[in-house]
């Protein structure tokens, strides 16, 4: 059977339409579905749909799909239903409903292929961080710029916008047609790239128009400023839905039909008696603030390409970070980073790397020596809030038993260099104090607090590790030692490791392969890779 | 709880939805049924409609019908069905299907009062001839063909038809001054409910798939109906005598064939004949016109128009009646004529 889908209206509606392509496909899994459409954008690489047609593109289309074929026409619009004029349920269901269509709580979806992603990905890469913006709806050349029933009021939106400009680079979606905004870069473009770019932003704020049904459908929860219309009917539970302050003045309906207010704001209808009535811009401001990074579990094969771009930038730059994880790309799923470790932080570069590449994760860092423990300090400040506060730097070193220990810091006065990052638990075997680095290093011995991972991680509730970023100078099996049980819930270890001692009690790769295989991890292959010839490297192992 | 029934399109669909409200108020008689539409004239008197409003003068309607109140929206559009694209049941049928009302087989239906009837009638009962109602073109205003071969009589197929009943018949054709004229006919352009009041005084009618033969339908009075794009199984009425076009002689170019085969408008390039003359017998159209009764049909109500709403002196009378009879016997004779040329 041939199921004919017509969806006629805006982008947003469209957008919609892609969960009722996907609930129609689940209740007709072995029909062909066609899409009637005026943006086939949209339905573009979408499983559930087996064609997409526009008006210009129906020629024959009777004779190919009607005319003495099994059909069954989905052509009727969901906004005249009762339940939608009633404003009872959400407009999927509805639609669903509509044509007799079992409504799974589908969300919308779109599909971007890697190439586009990786393509809109360079096309937009920001030193910071992206905030995208929609601040008015409505199609091209409505007689109102500013729609008070769907559109967020300007001096509203420059308020927010000011807040925000230092620390992100807002994009700011809107046509030629509508009202610009100051400290924001105006986007237009295609709708694919658009969706690329609602991707690839760490904060979102829109209206109820096109973009939040887009971000629905990228998992990206947003905040979104309601009016006019009720997110119960086409918003979603992903995003902070913020609804306008009750009406201040009655309003005048004489041209209301179905709806209370018409969607292009007209004059007549306006229920207050400024703009600045209408929102809160405090609450916001706070939304957007605290608006969370990603829906679990949606978009995951779309954030693994925009990771392999951020890790690919992160390279460029020269991140050791960046380098190091270039290895896993392809190899395991970085979609979902959640906590990373750095366990012998020094000066936090590392640490500053992965929160470039994984913008929800938790990353703790662990230094002892209390200078670059305060070097660390130092940094944190200086970071912007969305880093600072995803970032912990603590000291202490983590080890295989718990109390004060002896600990070598390098003297950096004493030392041909003030190579710090040599600093140990060990001391240097006699004659190999910088040799393998060409260097002369002094030891000082202070005493430091020393932890197991496993009481710290039991101490601070946390029960799973992404990636663990080791760098404790020939001490590494130690600290592996300590973790046994969240090593169970460790799925990446990046570390140095030795090939041939330098410190007393160096730890070798050899062992660590072993005691590692043992707990189910194994080298990535390819990974290997010498940083002092001979004597040390950098391997990375994953869980089998 | 208030019913808000939406009709768009033509006259023609809002005469068909007046079954379709009957069935609404038979499943929901405790319930206010609300029409809207482009044609309320339609729907005057019309027991079933406690109110009818233009598209044109919904002022305070939301707050007025919606807001705050339980409401049952039928709004949405019955040539959209998959039943109705795939022709596979009546449209009225299908309308009823889609809203979730019972179809109990519910006919149009007209309700005009006894002063339209005695306004009207006096109007159109001074004929010495019995009436024969003449609809050979539809379509809106303006429309860039003012002939559609898909709907309409081909004019040289009607002329001829008229030029057999002249004689015994005041032929009123039904047309505006943007449509095709024909000889031997009067002209009439008026508005529909004057135009109703017509149909039920006239002796005979010829009507294409347009607003007539539904308000023929909906006054229950038997007419000849000519189809040729469109079938009587959709838009039709068993009361009528229809009459369906020959087979296409050549392939139609569908190019342009979205939902339906043909267009409406009756596009040049859709064209399935050689000409106009493969289109209808003109003799199978004269035959059935001969045969055609202005008698109502037995076996069903009898229409609310003639029996309760129209003067007496203008329901058909029992002189007109054999005065019908007397000119179809004449007809008859006169269509041999025109047979024999």
């Amino acid at each position: 059977m041939k199921i004919i889908f017509q969806v006629n209206g805006g982008i947003g509606k469209c957008v919609a339409a892609t969960a009722v392509c996907k609930a129609i496909k689940t209740q007709y899994p072995d029909d062909q579905l066609i899409v009637v459409t005026p943006y086939p954008a949209i339905f573009l690489c979408n499983p559930n749909v087996d064609k997409i047609l526009t008006g210009h593109d129906l020629a024959y289309f009777y004779q190919e799909h009607i005319q003495d074929q099994k059909i069954k026409t989905l052509l009727h619009d969901p906004y005249l239903e009762t339940d939608f004029i009633n404003t009872t349920e959400h407009l999927t269901k509805i639609w669903c409903e509509m044509f007799g269509i079992k409504h799974n709580d589908e969300l919308p979806e779109i599909f971007l292929t890697n190439r586009e992603q990786t393509s809109f990905a360079r096309q937009f890469a920001s030193q910071k961080p992206i905030l995208v913006l929609q601040t008015n709806g409505g199609p091209d050349n409505q007689p109102n710029k500013y729609s008070w029933m769907r559109d967020m009021p300007m001096a509203t939106a420059q308020t927010i916008v000011d807040v925000f400009a230092s620390e992100y680079n807002i994009l700011h979606f809107r046509r030629d047609d509508q009202l610009p905004l100051r400290n924001v870069t105006p986007v237009r473009a295609d709708f694919r790239t658009l969706a690329a770019l609602i991707l690839l932003s760490e904060k979102r704020l829109f209206i109820d128009s096109f973009a939040q049904h887009t971000a629905a459908a990228l998992g990206k929860p947003s905040v979104v400023c309601w009016i006019g219309n009720d997110p119960k009917q086409f918003g979603y539970k992903m995003h902070t839905n913020i609804i306008a302050n009750p009406p201040t003045i009655k309003p005048e309906l004489r041209q209301s039909v179905y709806r209370k207010y018409n969607a292009s704001g007209l004059v007549i209808e306006y229920p207050y008696s400024c703009d600045s009535e209408i929102f809160d811009v405090d609450a916001i401001v706070q939304a957007i603030v605290n608006e969370p990074e990603e829906v679990p579990g949606i978009g995951k094969t779309s954030n693994n390409l925009i990771i392999k771009e951020k890790i690919r930038l992160e390279n460029k730059k020269g991140s050791m970070v960046g380098k190091r994880l270039n290895y896993l790309v392809g190899q395991t799923d970085l979609s979902n980073i959640k906590r990373v470790l750095d366990i012998g932080s020094w000066h936090l570069r590392q640490s500053i790397e992965f929160s470039n590449v994984f913008k929800n994760a938790k990353i703790d860092a662990f230094e002892p020596v209390p200078e670059s423990y305060q070097f660390c300090l130092n940094r944190h400040v200086g970071l912007e809030e969305q880093k600072k506060s995803r970032i912990e730097v603590h000291n202490l070193a983590l080890s295989n038993s718990e109390g004060e220990i002896p600990f070598y810091p390098v003297d950096p006065n004493l030392s041909s260099t003030p190579n710090v990052g040599a600093s140990s638990m060990f001391k240097f075997i006699e004659g190999l104090n910088g040799s393998p680095f060409n260097q002369n290093l002094v030891q000082n011995e202070i005493l430091v607090r020393a932890n197991t991972l496993d009481n710290w991680c039991k101490e601070n509730n946390v029960s799973a590790v992404d990636i663990m970023w080791v760098d404790v100078q020939g001490s590494e099996l130690l600290v592996f030692q300590g973790a046994e049980n969240i090593l169970k819930n460790t799925r990446i270890i990046m570390t140095e490791v030795g090939l041939k001692p330098y410190y007393q009690g160096h730890t070798l790769k050899q062992d660590i392969d072993a005691f590692l295989f043992e707990r189910g991890f194994i080298e990535l292959e390819g990974s290997f890779e010498e940083s002092v010839v001979g004597y040390e490297a950098n391997t990375i192992y994953v869980k089998n | 709880m208030k019913i808000i029934f939406q009709i768009d399109g033509g006259i023609g669909k809002s005469i068909a939805a007046t079954a379709v409200c009957k069935a609404i108020k038979v499943q929901y008689p405790k319930d206010q049924l609300i029409v809207i539409t482009g044609y309320p004239e339609v729907f005057l008197c019309n027991p079933n409609v406690d109110k009818v409003f233009n598209f044109n003068n919904l002022n305070y309607f939301y707050q007025d019908n919606i807001e705050g109140q339980k409401v049952k929206m039928l709004l949405h559009n019955p040539y959209l069905q998959t039943e109705f694209i795939s022709l596979d049941g009546h449209l009225i049928k299908v309308w009823c299907e889609m809203f979730g009302v019972k179809y109990n087989g519910e006919q149009p239906e007209l309700f005009i009062n006894n002063r339209e009837q005695n306004f009207y009638g006096n109007q159109f009962g001074n004929s010495q001839k019995p009436i024969m109602v003449l609809q050979t073109n539809g379509g809106a205003p303006n429309q860039p063909n003012k002939y559609s071969w898909t709907r309409d009589l081909p004019t040289s197929t009607a002329q001829r038809i008229v030029y057999a009943f002249a004689s015994d018949f005041n032929i009123i054709h039904i047309r505006r001054e943007d449509q095709i004229a024909l000889q031997g006919t009067t002209p009439m352009q008026a508005d529909f409910r004057a135009l109703a009041v017509l149909i039920s005084m006239s002796a005979k009618g010829l009507y294409i798939d347009s607003f007539a033969q539904h308000a023929a339908a909906a006054l229950n009075k038997p007419g000849v109906v000519c189809w040729v794009g469109n079938i009587p199984s959709q838009f039709g009425y068993d009361l009528h005598t229809n009459i369906i076009a020959n087979p296409p002689t050549i392939r139609p170019e569908l190019r342009h064939s979205v939902f339906s085969k043909y267009n409406i408008s009756g596009q040049p390039t859709e064209f399935p004949y050689n000409n106009e003359g493969e289109i209808f017998n003109a003799d199978q159209i004269i035959e059935a016109l001969f045969n055609s009764s202005s008698v109502r049909l037995s076996g069903r109500p009898e229409s609310p128009v003639i029996e309760s709403m129209v003067a007496p002196h203008i329901t058909v009378p029992e002189p007109l009646a054999i005065e019908v009879k007397k000119a179809e016997e004449n007809g008859k004779k006169s269509a041999k004529k025109v047979k024999a040329k």
